[in-house]
């Protein structure tokens, strides 16, 4: 029935409420989307969608109950009890495929994994093209501001964050292979040394966002033996058990806990040692390059453009850095560029020279410098646009 | 080995198709290596002391049995609790006193520098050492006979589920389990695999999570907030340790449950009470009886008058207080809840027992009594503040803050409350818990899909520490 009235009037009820209510609803998604109506008829569907499953949860609940209450073997409760959790899992996992199911769980304040998913649903719904893709960690997140892009570029090319805190060059990968060039045309990628050469680097995706069907890709990385034995135990349970993966998402929802959690992005800066030991070549180092070479390789296959920024720390903490490391990354980089015709290098100095007041942080701008920042990009975008991948031609 | 780790689960997976499939008395030789094995996990040396106070025992109760001479088994006896005593004292207190005394010494004026013992506390030796204590006593009062194997003997000290937080099982009760094939009843594998399920949600949904709240309010020399938004912090604390501790009790009683023994029940619903001796009959029971058994009523229990009465209780609360751990704050503790079983008593003795009243005021009661219980446990939890904090100061901070009204709400409030309040309802509904078996088949489903789901969402997999372990 709830179908069936949508097919009806679901497309006028969309357009009529998104006109009489819009921004409220939009500020939902962050303002920032680029057709209201289009995204109120979508929320709409996907209520429906969401409804739908409940009911059939019920529905078959109500059929099995009565059955169930005649049995007398100790075990069909437990086998019933284990198919229930199983069916939870799989209902998790359909509702999952709708933006409105990830809004509700990340309410009005940021939670990254819910914040991930929305946006990777509702960058689907983005008609104009090209359609770029911000990726990296935080700091790709602080130095735009996706809102000034777009105005500036007005309609030429529209920008969705889709970065993951604490992302390192294997996260990209990760991320990269989501997107397909159906939706995503190019990727913008702010990329500073720590992505690269962390000593311990946690990724964060795998343990968040790997889905089962990314195994094989993961295998083939060799990601596996760079996890940590306790996150890569999670990534493989979270690839199985929907609930599991997005725990946080609904323990931020349902108890509030990131609350509690320490601000990351307002970090404060760490002894000059302690950055020192932080960074280093070695074997994580080695991952993370060839790590970053998939994730060019893949999208250059997909027809996927890659701008990378070579981007900065804040220069207090940088000169705490070996020079060594920050000269390997820029060379590494430019062998990247010369290899790979999908990739085109940005230098942060093209852009905006940033001092250290510049930063709130050691790795994060300030509103200002962000703004700042933001339009010498789309001032150098719109002077280089998206070009064909080269190979994809 | 903690119960919330991956090393647990593969063992588990090694110990208990091995017991199912073993005769009697090899389940009880691979339950013992078993228990060494999960005990020497922490620290192999502490398997060395487990079997000292085991061999100790055994032979001591062996010498008791073997005698009808009263002065001959008063002698063994006071050797098992000269020896279980030192070691407790040893490895838990020595430290403490030692500190108290040179800091009693340097305060009158008198140097007083001896170096102090630089061990590790053993996991769970309070635990071990009254129950092994426990056992000597019985056979000295001859309640029961002792232990004909060693193997029976050892296992009972050390069978893993209890071994380093409880409960506080008895001989009598938990020895001839040990001695006798078990039967593996359907029903109870069931409830056992039941309170597995809760026992881990409590744990590692509500205790976990609310740690993360306690943690933060008590880790500084004030509280993070200056007004009555402080009593989060401390309900938070009080619901964890409920959570911890009782969650702990649930694994414990359903591991054993599910290879046919029966631990006894240490946990019913200690925050619906309307008083202190009403407490202590719902939190920590297997202490709480130890004590009375083996200490208030030795001391004379309420058979002497009123004063001595006070005094006994006071006595028997302070060493129970002590028992949780070496600090003025424990003692503390002990204190306090030994004067509210006082008062009680007083208030009993001038004004009877208003049980009609009682009815009427119930809800109020209980809520009163339950705020009385968190100032005890902030005491309690004042005691475990981090180094270089002085518990003191922190607690009165604490309640200080806890009478001044508070200017906004705290956003930690929703998830004690709502943690808060699943706690309750585990306490609620106790007794429909442990009997799952009882439960019509649709809710049973429902109730183990729901528990693996809320797991899954709501747990914390950090493999945190149980707190009642470093006791």
């Amino acid at each position: 029935m709830a179908w069936l009235a949508d097919a009806a009037g679901g497309n006028y009820l969309g357009h009529w409420v998104g006109a009489h209510f819009g921004g409220r609803l939009a500020s939902l998604g962050g303002s920032k989307v680029p057709d209201i109506a289009e995204y109120v008829t979508g929320r709409i569907r996907e209520a429906l969608w969401l409804a739908s499953l409940v009911w059939l949860g019920c529905v078959l609940t109500g059929s099995l109950w009565p059955r169930l209450a005649k049995s007398s073997s100790r075990l069909t409760p437990w086998i019933m009890g284990i198919l229930l959790f199983l069916a939870l899992n799989l209902g998790c996992l359909l509702a999952a495929q709708t933006a409105l199911f990830w809004l509700i769980l990340r309410g009005t304040s940021v939670e990254n994994q819910a914040q991930f998913h929305a946006k990777e649903i509702l960058l689907r719904e983005v008609k104009i093209r090209p359609l770029l893709a911000l990726v990296g960690s935080s700091q790709s997140q602080a130095q735009f501001t996706e809102e000034i892009f777009n105005a500036e570029v007005k309609g030429k090319a529209w920008m969705m964050e889709l970065h993951y805190p604490g992302s390192n060059a294997s996260d990209v990968f990760f991320v990269g292979e989501r997107f397909s060039p159906r939706y995503v045309s190019g990727f913008v990628y702010y990329v500073s040394f720590p992505n690269i050469y962390s000593k311990h680097p946690d990724p964060p995706t795998g343990r968040d966002l790997l889905r089962l069907r990314d195994l094989p890709a993961s295998l083939s990385l060799g990601a596996w033996s760079h996890f940590n034995p306790v996150t890569a135990r999670y990534t493989a349970l979270g690839m199985f058990f929907p609930l599991f993966q997005y725990r946080a998402s609904f323990q931020h929802a349902l108890i509030g806990s990131a609350a509690l959690e320490p601000k990351t992005q307002n970090a404060p800066m760490q002894s000059s040692s302690a950055i020192a030991d932080g960074f280093g070549f070695g074997p994580e180092a080695d991952f993370q390059k060839m790590a970053f070479r998939r994730f060019l390789e893949n999208s250059a296959a997909k027809g996927q453009r890659v701008i990378v920024i070579v981007g900065q720390m804040n220069p207090d903490y940088e000169a705490q850095v070996s020079p060594v490391i920050r000269q390997d990354f820029q060379d590494f980089l430019r062998e990247c560029a010369a290899t790979h015709p999908n990739l085109t290098l940005v230098w942060q100095n093209e852009l905006l020279v940033q001092p250290p007041d510049a930063y709130r942080d050691h790795a994060h701008v300030t509103d200002e410098t962000a703004e700042k920042f933001t339009k010498a990009f789309a001032r150098w975008y719109l002077a280089h646009p998206l070009s064909p991948v080269p190979s994809a031609q | 080995m903690v119960f919330n780790s991956i090393a647990f689960l593969f063992f588990c997976a090694v110990v208990f198709p091995l017991y199912y499939l073993f005769p009697f008395r090899w389940q009880n030789y691979l339950l013992l290596a078993a228990s060494y094995f999960f005990y020497g996990w922490w620290d192999w040396r502490f398997t060395l002391l487990l079997f000292s106070t085991t061999a100790i025992d055994y032979w001591v109760a062996r010498q008791i049995g073997r005698s009808n001479e009263p002065v001959v088994r008063k002698r063994f006896l006071t050797i098992s609790i000269v020896a279980n005593l030192t070691a407790l004292g040893t490895f838990k207190y020595f430290n403490f006193f030692s500190h108290t005394l040179q800091t009693s010494l340097h305060g009158i004026g008198l140097s007083a520098d001896w170096p102090t013992l630089n061990i590790i506390l053993p996991v769970g030796i309070s635990f071990y050492t009254f129950l092994s204590m426990s056992y000597t006593i019985d056979v000295y009062r001859r309640e029961i006979q002792p232990a004909r194997h060693f193997s029976d003997f050892a296992l009972f000290v050390s069978y893993f589920p209890h071994l380093v937080a409880g409960p506080i099982m008895r001989a009598s009760n938990l020895l001839p389990q040990c001695a006798h094939p078990r039967l593996i009843k359907p029903d109870e594998v069931v409830n056992g695999l039941w309170m597995l399920l809760t026992g881990f949600i409590k744990k590692i949904v509500i205790a976990d999570h609310l740690a993360k709240i306690a943690d933060s309010g008590f880790g500084g020399q004030t509280p993070p907030v200056a007004d009555a938004n402080a009593w989060w912090f401390v309900l938070a604390f009080a619901f964890q340790i409920y959570g911890d501790f009782s969650g702990y009790s649930d694994i414990a009683r359903g591991l054993a449950k599910v290879m046919g023994f029966e631990l006894m029940e240490n946990f019913r619903a200690p925050y619906l009470v309307t008083g202190p001796s009403e407490f202590w009959k719902n939190w920590h029971i297997s202490l709480s009886t130890w004590l009375r058994d083996y200490l208030y009523i030795p001391l004379g229990g309420n058979r002497h008058g009123p004063f001595k009465t006070y005094r006994n209780l006071m006595v028997t609360m302070v060493l129970g207080g002590l028992w949780h751990g070496a600090g003025l704050a424990y003692l503390a503790w002990g204190f306090y809840h030994g004067t509210l079983l006082c008062l009680q008593r007083a208030r009993h003795h001038f004004f009877g027992d208003r049980t009609g009243a009682r009815r009427v005021l119930v809800g109020i009661q209980v809520a009163g009594f339950f705020g009385l219980t968190c100032v005890g446990w902030l005491i309690f939890r004042a005691g475990s503040c981090p180094p270089g904090v002085r518990s003191d100061l922190l607690m009165w901070s604490f309640l200080r803050a806890m009478v001044t009204p508070p200017s906004s709400l705290l956003p930690a409030a929703w998830t004690v409350i709502l943690l808060g309040a699943m706690a309750l309802a585990f306490q609620i509904t106790h007794q429909k818990m442990n009997r799952f078996d009882d439960w019509s088949p649709p809710w049973q489903a429902m109730g183990i899909g729901g528990a693996l789901a809320l797991l899954c969402l709501l747990g914390v997999f950090e493999g945190s520490q149980f707190i009642y372990f470093q006791f």
